[in-house]
């Protein structure tokens, strides 16, 4: 009896741990993920008529928890007329590879992906993208500029972008600068100026967030920029390719015109020991005149009362002769299919990601960023028929700033190459490397990659 | 074979009560291990096929100037943290120990850090020890601080002290706890045997208290050693292993390496150093218990 009782309880046991154990197949809550949202079918009727629902599983990265009820709601219309369930999981920015390699290695059905735009080249290159262009037709001049350069390779689209245009630039507190008698810095001698006489009022130049350190490459960026005057992306090729090193002269120069910036003293006391919302503080609390970052930060300088005292210029010319360059992405995020998804969903996948990207919705998406106030809207549309009513700071990006830019260049690097890039930018700031040595410490990590076989196509 | 089918037949509950646990242990533990191992032995970037590589990896790791940093910054931070906490603890379970109000209040407010999540504590320490808003640095101009005001997560050779601060902050409860079991767990006649003969409270610390103690004091020196080692969320929510390199540490490069670097293999390489280390110390712990 005794031993009879001891065995049921044990089963008893394994079931329950075995049920608990058991969950949605659609759920997905990791400590970077956010919840997954399964849309339903809105037609019923269609689906009982028409046989089984087919379900389109979309991996996406997303600004929050409310983009999983933005995506459903967004969906809702493909849904309807194409008896499909589109199943929802977000993820950060940051963790979107990880979930993606959980997912294909894991073999969860996965369709459609929201990415990176720094992803697109891996992910095509590796073969994990589909070429929507075989499935569906892209009205390609619907986009501003080059905002599907980073999506289209070999005259394939592997994606299509569904993101504000984003650039980066100086930002300014106009009411410090009218109240000292200054007007926004055009050229590093101009900087210097600004920042002797902020200093002796007791105002810091520029804050930034340098402990956050992925964020030092965009000021490299732009002080390579300067130097290839609208060359760049040629100019990073031929080094990727090998053609020419990373101890060039306009590397080490542009590493330098960072490392000016911080022998200058124009950053705030303890640069590599604030985070970027450390950063973002010290400008919004008006302790510092500048901040150098991008458009995708002035919703938030806005919002936290700078809205009439911020401005934006140009990053100033590190040398005469010098070209303006800004470094940004025309794309952002964009939606692509899994390459390995069901043939017969591919067609329907490249209609999503068609249908997703629309101006319907990404007039909404942009509405929805901002809250649904059309003033607070503060991105500019990479679709030429999707237009809102300007703020002067938008206006502004639109006819200094995007013209100038080119794509971030590292979503081209090799992940190590912008890893190295990061510390090594850190360290010059920080004085405790000469301009020299980091792009030789970089030179050293590419070495490693050629002898472990990377070769850039 | 008589004699162990008996004790089988003899012990059958206790094996199928056990059983389930070891099935979670091996499905959770053994096999991500073995596998782990295997993992090592190629080449792979998480999503393309594998390559075998044998133990290239571990030459490679080896000749890794990164690794052995990383390695220098772990047991220095071991070091530190190891001593502060055992003999924080220590003392703090002591001073617990004793019959007076507000015992269970104070027992509370010690282990409380503990249980914070580690990213709100990671944003909470950042925020202190931010160079411009931060309290650290707000406390020290008050005091009348005449230096330059530290750069706690963004000078190199403050930033491994400020997170052993704090990793010593948040864990010397526990220990405590762990102390204040072990102390509550020695019988009070030996201490009325030694007050007959005479012993004081020094006496009785170091020839009853400390002996008596010195299997929960190698526990808790294991398990310090273990989270030197195992070193990761703090690091990773607060500098990421910056500012350039001078915080990063074995689980902050592997996880680099793997994520950032796509270097699975090779990644996967770190965390089976780090776990064979782990095992040597907890085989010299148990040993000393044994002895014990």
């Amino acid at each position: 009896m005794k031993r009879l009782f001891s065995s049921t309880l044990i089963l008893a046991i394994l079931v329950a741990t075995t049920a608990c154990g058991s969950g949605g197949a659609n759920t997905d809550q990791s400590v970077s993920s956010i919840v997954s949202a399964s849309t339903s079918v809105a037609n019923p009727s269609s689906a009982d008529s028409q046989g089984a629902v087919k379900e389109l599983t979309m991996l996406g990265v997303a600004e929050g928890m409310e983009w999983a009820t933005f995506i459903s709601q967004a969906a809702a219309p493909f849904e309807q007329k194409n008896n499909v369930k589109i199943i929802f999981t977000a993820t950060t920015s940051a963790d979107f590879l990880q979930q993606f390699m959980a997912m294909t290695n894991s073999g969860a059905p996965l369709d459609v992906m929201r990415i990176n735009g720094q992803d697109a080249r891996f992910l095509t290159q590796s073969k994990f993208l589909m070429n929507l262009k075989d499935y569906t037709s892209i009205d390609t001049d619907i986009f501003l500029g080059s905002a599907l350069a980073p999506y289209t390779f070999d005259d394939g689209i592997y994606a299509i972008p569904f993101d504000d245009a984003t650039g980066s630039g100086l930002y300014y507190n106009n009411a410090i600068f009218e109240a000292n008698g200054l007007t926004p810095p055009k050229t590093y001698d101009e900087l210097l100026a600004v920042s002797k006489t902020l200093k002796s009022k007791g105002i810091i130049p520029i804050a930034f967030g340098g402990q956050s350190k992925y964020m030092w490459p965009m000021w490299f960026f732009q002080t390579l920029g300067q130097q290839c005057a609208g060359k760049t992306f040629d100019f990073t090729m031929q080094t990727l390719r090998g053609e020419v090193k990373w101890t060039d002269a306009k590397y080490v120069e542009a590493m330098r015109g960072l490392e000016a910036l911080a022998k200058a003293d124009l950053f705030q006391p303890g640069v590599n020991g604030t985070d970027t919302t450390g950063g973002e503080s010290i400008f919004i609390s008006e302790k510092a005149a500048m901040f150098y970052g991008g458009t995708w930060n002035t919703t938030n300088f806005v919002a936290s009362g700078l809205d009439g005292k911020l401005g934006i210029t140009l990053y100033p010319l590190i040398k005469e002769g010098n070209a303006y360059y800004q470094t940004g992405a025309l794309g952002g995020t964009a939606i692509a299919g899994y390459s390995k998804a069901a043939e017969e969903n591919k067609k329907m996948i490249a209609e999503f990601a068609a249908f997703l990207s629309n101006s319907d919705n990404t007039r909404a998406k942009m509405l929805f960023q901002a809250n649904g106030d059309e003033a607070s809207i503060s991105g500019l549309s990479i679709r030429k028929d999707v237009k809102f009513p300007e703020t002067p700071i938008m206006t502004k990006i639109k006819t200094d700033i995007l013209p100038v830019t080119e794509t971030f260049l590292d979503w081209y690097w090799p992940p190590e190459i912008t890893v190295a890039f990061q510390d090594e930018i850190q360290a010059v700031i920080g004085l405790k490397r000469t301009p020299e040595q980091a792009m030789d410490n970089i030179q050293k990590v590419f070495d490693g990659l050629v002898t472990g076989g990377y070769t850039f196509k | 074979m008589k004699l162990n089918s008996r004790v089988f037949k003899d012990n059958r509950d206790a094996y199928l009560f056990v059983f389930p646990a070891l099935l979670v242990f091996a499905f959770f533990t053994i096999y991500p291990t073995v596998s782990g191992f295997v993992t090592s032995l190629y080449k792979w970037d998480g999503f393309t096929e594998k390559t075998f590589v044998g133990l290239n990896n571990y030459i490679k790791l080896f000749q890794d100037s990164t690794f052995w940093t990383a390695i220098s910054h772990n047991t220095y931070y071991a070091v530190f943290t190891v001593i502060a906490k055992v003999t924080i603890g220590f003392l703090t379970a002591v001073l617990l120990n004793g019959k007076f109000r507000g015992t269970q209040i104070y027992r509370t407010i010690f282990f409380t850090p503990m249980v914070m999540s580690f990213v709100a504590v990671g944003v909470l320490w950042s925020w202190i020890f931010n160079p411009t808003f931060g309290l650290a640095n707000t406390i020290l101009q008050h005091i009348g601080w005449s230096g330059a005001m530290p750069i706690w997560l963004g000078d190199p050779k403050l930033v491994l002290p400020a997170l052993m601060f704090v990793d010593i902050w948040r864990w010397s409860g526990y220990h405590t706890v762990l102390y204040l079991a072990g102390l509550q767990s020695i019988s009070v006649d030996i201490y009325e045997a030694a007050a007959v003969d005479g012993c004081n409270g020094l006496r009785k610390m170091l020839y009853i208290t400390i002996p008596q103690m010195k299997a929960v004091i190698i526990m808790n020196f294991a398990i310090c050693l273990m989270g030197a080692f195992n070193l990761f969320d703090l690091v990773y929510v607060t500098t990421k292993g910056g500012p350039y390199g001078s915080s990063e540490v074995l689980l902050t490069y592997m996880y680099k390496l793997a994520f950032a670097g796509r270097q699975f293999g090779y990644a996967t390489t770190i965390g089976y150093v780090n776990l064979l280390f782990i095992i040597v110390v907890t085989t010299i712990q148990l040993r000393a218990m044994r002895k014990d």
